[in-house]
C-alpha cells in the first residue's frame, strides 16, 4: 500500500514537472450551460482547453465525447463521434466545439428526471496520461416549473409581488401620510436571504440616485413563501418616489447587479399637514377602571377619535403583527380637541373585558373632519 | 363609523322618534330625554359605539348632539341614552336610529377629485453626456376623482386615479400614463339583498387555496341576499396586476384573462359565523408579469404563457363565542406549469387545508393570561397545484404548523413548530426534504403606574426582545444523485432588540446572529467534482433607528445598520449602510425643507486571496426645499449619487448630481 502510494506521488511528480512530455491538465469553458424544455434544441459552443508541461510536443486527440448522468456516471446518451484535437503543439491547447441538443434528448433527459447532464472528453498524447474534462448541462424545467427549481438547494426566489399597505401596485398618498409596503415572496431552497430596500427621490429615476433604505436578513425554511415589510417609507417631498427590492447576489452587490429585483413607485400628492402621533401611551400597560390614555397634541384638532378595537389572533404561521392588520372595532370615544388625555368613561369601561388585551389609538381631525393626524396601534390590558 | 369632511349649517332638528332622519347640512340633532337622571346616576351617550358624551350637551330635558364635531356617512347609525349608576351598573333609556340623507331622497351624493399638476425644469446637472438626448424639463400629473350616489333603490359610485409622467425610465412597461386605480359598480337594491356590475380593480380579500388577495382588473358581478349570508361573484379580469391606461377593462383576450366564479352561503340565520360553506372556480392563463411582480425566468426561454383551472370547496366555523376558528378546504386543479404547449400538458394536483385555533376573547378563558391563542394547521399541495389567483402558493408541500401565544402582565411568548416534506406524491423522480422550525420569541415591557409621569415621560417605555430561530432542512441521501446536489443544513439565529418611543423620540436597536452548519456532502463522481458544500457562516447584523423631535417643526433621523458574514474558509462579507434625514418646516404650511444623506459600502475579503478584495462604496443626497402658496408650490431639488468599486485588479468610480427647478399645482375639492 504505502509502495503504491510512493509510486503514485512519484508518477504525478513526474508528470507535473517541466521536463516530462505531458498532458497536465483539461477543463472546459463555459463549465456549465442550462437549456430548458422551452427552448428546444440549441447548439452550445464550448472550448476545451487542455494544458501540458512546456516540453511537451504531441497535442492532444480525444476521439469522442461521452454524455453521462452527471450525479451518477451512466452514459444517458450515444457517444459523438467526432474526434477533435491536433497531433501536434504544446499548451495551452484549444480545441472548440460545437455541442448540439435536440428538443428531443432535452424532453427524453428531463421525464428521466435527469437535472444534469455531463458531456465528457478524454484527451491522450504519445506516452502522456489522459486528461479528461467535463462541460455540465443544466436540465431545466420552463415557466412556473423552472421557476421552482434549485440547482444547487439554496435560496431560489420564484415570484415576488411587491404590494403597497392595501394591496395597490401603485400608491398615492398625501405628504406625511404614513406608508409601507411589502413584498411577498415565493422561493425554494433554504438559507439566508439577503436583500435590501432602497428608494429613489423625486426627479431620481437614473439608478445613481437609488439609496439604500434598510437591509434585510431573513433565515428561511424551504419551499415556503414569505412576506418581508418595507421601512416606513419617506412621504415628506411631494413627487413620484421609486422604490425597489432587490435580492443581493453571492458577490454582495447593490440592487443595480442584483437579477431579482422588484420595483414599483409612489407618488406622494401635497394634501394637509398630517401629523405621526408618537409616543401615545398606554403602550403595552396593564391599565386599571381609571386608565388614563394620553397622546400628543396636534395643533388645529378640532375634534379626537379614539378607537379600541379587539385583535385578531394571527393565524398559524402567520406574520409578527399580523393581529393587528384587521382588528375588531369595540368601542370608543369622539373627544374635544383641546385635550390631549382622557380616562376610560363607565360607558367606554362597560365595554371593556376584564383581563383582556386591546388595540387602540387616536386620530385628530380638523374644523372640516379631515384626518391631521393618527397614532400607531398600541395594546393595553384592561385589569380594573 | 367615520368622521370625514363637515361643512354644515343649518337647522336644528328635534326629534324623539326611533327614527330620526338627518338630512343634508343640518348642524345638530335634539333629541328628548325619556327621563331625568336621578341621583347617583350619570348619563351616557354612545353613537355607533362612540362615547359621544364629551362632545354633546345636556340641557332641558334634551340632548343636543352637534353634527359639526361629527361627519356622519349616509346610512342608519344607532344612537343609545344611557344611565350609568354608581354601582355600575347600566341601564338603557332609550334607543334611537339616525337616519343620514344626503338631501331630500337622496341617501348619498358626494364626489371629490385632486389634482397634481407639476413640472420640473432641470438647470443643472454632472456628467453632462449621461443627459444627452434628454430634455431638461419634465412634467408629472396625478388625478384622483372619486363620486357617489345613493338612491333607496339603486346605488353608483366610480373612482378613479390616473398618472403621467413625461419620463418613463421607472414607468412600469414604459408607458406615460398609468391608471393604478379605477373602478365604476353600479349596484340595485332589492328587498333581501343587491345586485352590482362593477368595472374596474376588485378589492377583496380572499384567502383560500386558488385564491389570495386576488386583486385585478376586470368586468364583476356580484351579489348579496339575506344579510349577506349569501354572497356570490362571477369574473372576467387580467391575470396579472396591470396599471396601464390602456389595458383592457374587461379583458377578453383569450391568452390572459382568468374567469371564475365563488359563492359563500351562511346557512344558520341566527349564528351566521358558526357555518359558512363556500366554493370557488378560477380558470385563466397568464404570462406571468405585472406592475409590482419579478418572476424567475430563464432569459433564454420563449414568451410563456402558463395556465388551468382550479376549484375549491370548503368551510368557516366560528364557534364558543369566537374562541374556536376551524377552516377545512378542498381544492383541485387542472394547470400547465411549464408552458401552454411546451413540455407536458396540464397535470390534475389537488390540496388541503385544516386550521383549528383556539383565542381568548371568547368562551374559553384562561384567567391567569391576558391574551393568549394556540393553533394547528395542516396543509397538503399536490406537486402540479397551481392557481392562477395564487402563484404564491407553494406546492408540493405536506406541512403540519403549530403555534402558540401567551401574554401575562408585559411579558409575551410566541413559539412556532413547523414541520414540512416535499414530495407529496413520493415520486420517483423527485427528491424529498425534510424540514423543521421552531422558534421562540419573548418580549416586556415593564408595567408601570403611568408611563406619562416621572422619568418614563422622557425615556419613553421600553419594550425588550429576545427570540430564537432554528431551521433544519434535509434532503434525503439517495436523492443527491437525482438532484446533484446533496443537503443538509441548520440554521439557528438569535436576536435581541429594544424599542421605545415617546412624544419626541423612538430608538430602536436591534442584533442578530444567524449561524448556518452545513452538514451536506460533495457530490464527486468519476473524480468530477458535481457539487461541493457550502462553508459554514456565521452572520451578525446590528441595527439602530432614531427619531428625534427636537422642536416641533424639526424631525431628525439617522439610522445604521451593519451585516457581517464570515464563512468557515475564511471569507467574509461585510455590508454596513447609515443614513441621515433631517425635515423641517421652517416657517408652518410655507416653507419646509428636507435634506438626507446615505452611505452604504459592501465589501468582500477572501482567506486565500487577501489581494482580490473588492469594495463597493455609494453616497447618495437628496435635497428639498419647498415654498407653498395657496395651491402652487415651489420646489429647488437636488439629487448626488456617487458610486465606487475597488478591487486590486479593477477601479472605477462616478458620480452625478442635478439641480432643478419644480413648480406644481396642487387642488382637490371634495369630502
Amino acid at each position: 500500500m504505502k509502495a503504491n502510494s510512493l509510486f503514485l506521488a512519484v508518477a504525478l511528480w513526474l508528470a507535473a514537472s517541466p521536463g516530462w512530455a505531458a498532458l497536465t491538465e483539461a477543463r472546459v469553458s463555459p463549465s456549465r450551460n442550462t437549456i430548458s424544455v422551452a427552448q428546444g434544441g440549441q447548439v452550445f459552443t464550448i472550448l476545451w482547453v487542455i494544458e501540458t508541461t512546456p516540453v511537451h510536443p504531441d497535442g492532444a486527440l480525444s476521439a469522442a465525447g461521452t454524455f453521462v448522468n452527471a450525479a451518477t456516471g451512466q452514459a444517458v446518451a450515444p457517444p459523438n463521434p467526432t474526434p477533435i484535437g491536433a497531433p501536434t503543439g504544446t499548451g495551452p491547447l484549444t480545441f472548440p466545439e460545437s455541442v448540439t441538443i435536440s428538443a428531443a434528448q432535452v424532453s427524453a433527459w428531463r421525464a428521466q428526471g435527469i437535472r444534469l447532464v455531463g458531456y465528457r472528453r478524454s484527451f491522450v498524447a504519445p506516452g502522456s496520461p489522459t486528461v479528461t474534462a467535463q462541460w455540465l448541462l443544466q436540465i431545466r424545467g420552463s415557466g412556473l416549473e423552472g421557476a421552482r427549481e434549485s440547482t444547487d438547494g439554496e435560496i431560489v426566489v420564484q415570484r415576488m409581488d411587491l404590494v403597497f399597505g392595501k394591496g395597490e401596485r401603485i400608491a398615492i398618498v398625501e405628504r406625511g401620510q404614513p406608508l409601507k409596503a411589502e413584498v411577498s415572496i415565493a422561493h425554494s431552497g433554504s438559507g439566508t436571504l439577503r436583500a435590501r430596500w432602497e428608494l429613489a427621490d423625486p426627479g431620481g429615476t437614473s439608478g445613481g440616485f437609488f439609496r439604500v433604505l434598510e437591509l434585510v436578513r431573513v433565515p428561511l425554511v424551504g419551499g415556503r413563501a414569505t412576506t418581508v415589510a418595507s421601512p416606513a417609507l419617506p412621504t415628506q417631498a411631494t413627487g413620484r418616489h421609486v422604490l425597489r427590492f432587490c435580492v443581493e447576489d453571492d458577490a454582495a452587490q447593490p440592487c443595480a447587479n442584483s437579477a431579482t429585483v422588484v420595483q414599483t413607485f409612489y407618488e406622494v400628492t401635497r394634501g394637509g399637514a398630517y401629523a405621526a402621533m408618537r409616543g401615545a401611551t398606554p403602550n403595552n400597560q396593564t391599565i386599571g377602571a381609571g386608565g388614563v390614555f394620553r397622546w400628543p397634541a396636534v395643533d388645529g384638532a378640532v375634534t379626537y377619535q379614539l378607537q379600541i378595537f379587539r385583535p385578531t389572533a394571527p393565524s398559524p404561521g402567520g406574520a409578527p403583527g399580523e393581529g393587528e392588520r384587521d382588528p375588531t372595532f369595540v368601542t370608543g370615544a369622539l373627544l374635544p380637541g383641546g385635550i390631549a388625555e382622557t380616562t376610560l368613561s363607565p360607558l367606554l369601561r362597560s365595554r371593556l373585558e376584564e383581563g383582556e388585551a386591546y388595540l387602540w389609538r387616536v386620530t385628530a381631525h380638523d374644523a372640516d373632519g379631515q384626518l391631521i393626524g393618527r397614532s400607531e396601534l398600541s395594546r393595553f390590558v384592561f385589569r380594573p | 363609523m367615520r368622521i370625514t369632511a363637515i361643512c354644515l349649517a343649518g337647522l336644528s332638528t328635534t326629534a324623539v322618534a326611533d327614527v330620526i332622519p338627518v338630512i343634508g347640512q343640518q348642524a345638530t340633532v335634539s333629541v328628548a330625554l325619556p327621563r331625568a337622571t336621578t341621583e347617583g346616576e350619570s348619563l351616557l351617550l354612545e353613537l355607533d359605539g362612540y362615547d359621544i358624551g364629551a362632545i354633546s350637551q345636556v340641557g332641558n330635558g334634551r340632548v343636543e348632539i352637534p353634527l359639526e364635531s361629527l361627519t356622519l356617512a349616509p346610512g342608519q347609525h344607532h344612537l343609545l341614552i344611557l344611565t350609568a349608576r354608581d354601582n355600575g351598573d347600566i341601564d338603557t333609556l332609550a334607543e334611537h336610529t339616525l337616519d343620514v340623507f344626503a338631501r331630500e331622497g337622496v341617501r348619498a351624493s358626494s364626489s371629490r377629485w385632486n389634482v397634481l399638476l407639476s413640472n420640473d425644469y432641470r438647470f443643472a446637472e454632472h456628467p453632462d453626456e449621461q443627459y444627452d438626448g434628454q430634455s431638461r424639463s419634465h412634467q408629472n400629473g396625478a388625478l384622483q376623482w372619486a363620486a357617489e350616489i345613493d338612491r333607496s333603490s339603486w346605488k353608483a359610485d366610480t373612482k378613479l386615479d390616473l398618472l403621467y409622467d413625461s419620463d418613463v425610465a421607472a414607468n412600469p412597461e414604459g408607458e406615460r400614463w398609468q391608471m393604478p386605480d379605477m373602478d365604476l359598480r353600479v349596484a340595485r337594491r332589492f328587498s333581501h339583498g343587491d345586485v352590482a356590475l362593477a368595472f374596474g380593480d376588485r378589492q377583496a380579500e380572499d384567502s383560500n387555496l386558488i385564491a389570495s388577495g386576488f386583486n385585478r382588473r376586470g368586468l364583476r358581478l356580484e351579489a348579496h341576499a339575506l344579510e349577506d349570508r349569501i354572497a356570490a361573484e362571477t369574473f372576467t379580469l387580467h391575470p396579472d396586476p396591470v396599471t396601464s391606461l390602456d389595458a383592457d377593462v374587461p379583458p377578453f383576450d383569450n391568452d390572459s384573462s382568468a374567469v371564475g366564479a365563488q359563492i359563500s352561503v351562511a346557512p344558520m340565520a341566527r349564528h351566521p359565523r358558526s357555518l359558512r360553506l363556500f366554493a370557488g372556480w378560477l380558470d385563466g392563463d397568464s404570462t406571468l408579469g405585472g406592475t409590482g411582480v419579478f418572476v424567475a425566468e430563464d432569459p433564454d426561454d420563449p414568451p410563456l404563457a402558463v395556465g388551468g383551472e382550479a376549484w375549491t370547496l370548503g368551510w368557516d366555523s366560528f364557534l364558543l363565542d369566537e374562541a374556536l376558528w376551524i377552516h377545512g378546504e378542498y381544492a383541485k386543479s387542472k394547470f400547465d406549469s411549464d408552458g401552454i404547449g411546451v413540455g407536458n400538458p396540464a397535470s390534475d394536483a389537488d390540496s388541503s387545508r385544516l386550521v383549528l385555533q383556539l383565542t381568548s376573547g371568547g368562551a374559553v378563558r384562561i384567567p391567569v393570561l391576558d391574551q393568549w391563542s394556540v393553533g394547528f394547521e395542516r396543509q397538503v399541495v399536490g406537486a402540479q397545484f397551481y392557481s392562477i389567483g395564487n402563484l404564491l402558493l407553494p406546492n408540493d408541500l405536506d406541512l403540519n404548523q403549530l403555534h402558540a401565544s401567551a401574554l401575562w402582565r408585559g411579558v409575551e411568548l410566541q413559539a412556532q413548530w413547523l414541520d414540512q416534506h416535499t414530495d407529496v406524491d413520493d415520486a420517483p423522480l423527485t427528491p424529498r426534504i425534510d424540514s423543521e422550525q421552531q422558534r421562540l420569541d419573548l418580549g416586556f415591557t415593564p408595567q408601570v403606574a403611568d408611563p406619562g409621569r416621572g422619568a418614563w415621560k422622557w425615556l419613553g417605555l421600553p419594550t425588550f426582545r429576545i427570540g430564537g430561530e432554528s431551521t433544519e432542512n434535509v434532503q434525503n441521501a439517495a436523492d443527491a444523485t437525482l438532484m446533484g446536489y446533496d443537503l443538509d443544513n441548520r440554521q439557528r439565529s438569535l436576536s435581541m432588540g429594544i424599542d421605545t418611543a415617546y412624544e419626541r423620540f423612538s430608538v430602536g436597536l436591534s442584533y442578530e446572529r444567524i449561524r448556518r452548519d452545513d452538514r451536506s456532502r460533495a457530490l464527486i463522481v468519476d473524480d468530477f467534482v458535481i457539487y461541493e458544500p457550502v462553508p459554514d457562516s456565521e452572520e451578525t447584523v446590528y441595527g439602530v433607528n432614531l427619531t428625534w423631535q427636537p422642536h416641533e417643526r424639526f424631525v431628525v433621523s439617522p439610522q445604521w445598520q451593519r451585516s457581517h458574514v464570515r464563512q468557515e474558509s475564511g471569507d467574509a462579507n461585510d455590508n454596513e449602510m447609515w443614513s441621515l434625514q433631517l425635515t423641517a418646516d421652517l416657517i408652518p404650511e410655507k416653507l419646509s425643507a428636507q435634506l438626507g444623506w446615505t452611505e452604504a459600502s459592501d465589501q468582500q475579503n477572501f482567506f486565500e486571496l487577501p489581494q482580490d478584495v473588492q469594495r463597493q462604496n455609494s453616497s447618495n443626497g437628496n435635497f428639498d426645499l419647498a415654498y407653498r402658496m395657496s395651491i402652487f408650490s415651489l420646489h429647488l431639488r437636488g439629487l448626488y449619487g456617487r458610486n465606487e468599486i475597488r478591487s486590486a485588479l479593477f477601479e472605477d468610480s462616478g458620480n452625478e448630481w442635478q439641480g432643478s427647478l419644480t413648480v406644481e399645482l396642487n387642488w382637490g375639492r371634495g369630502q
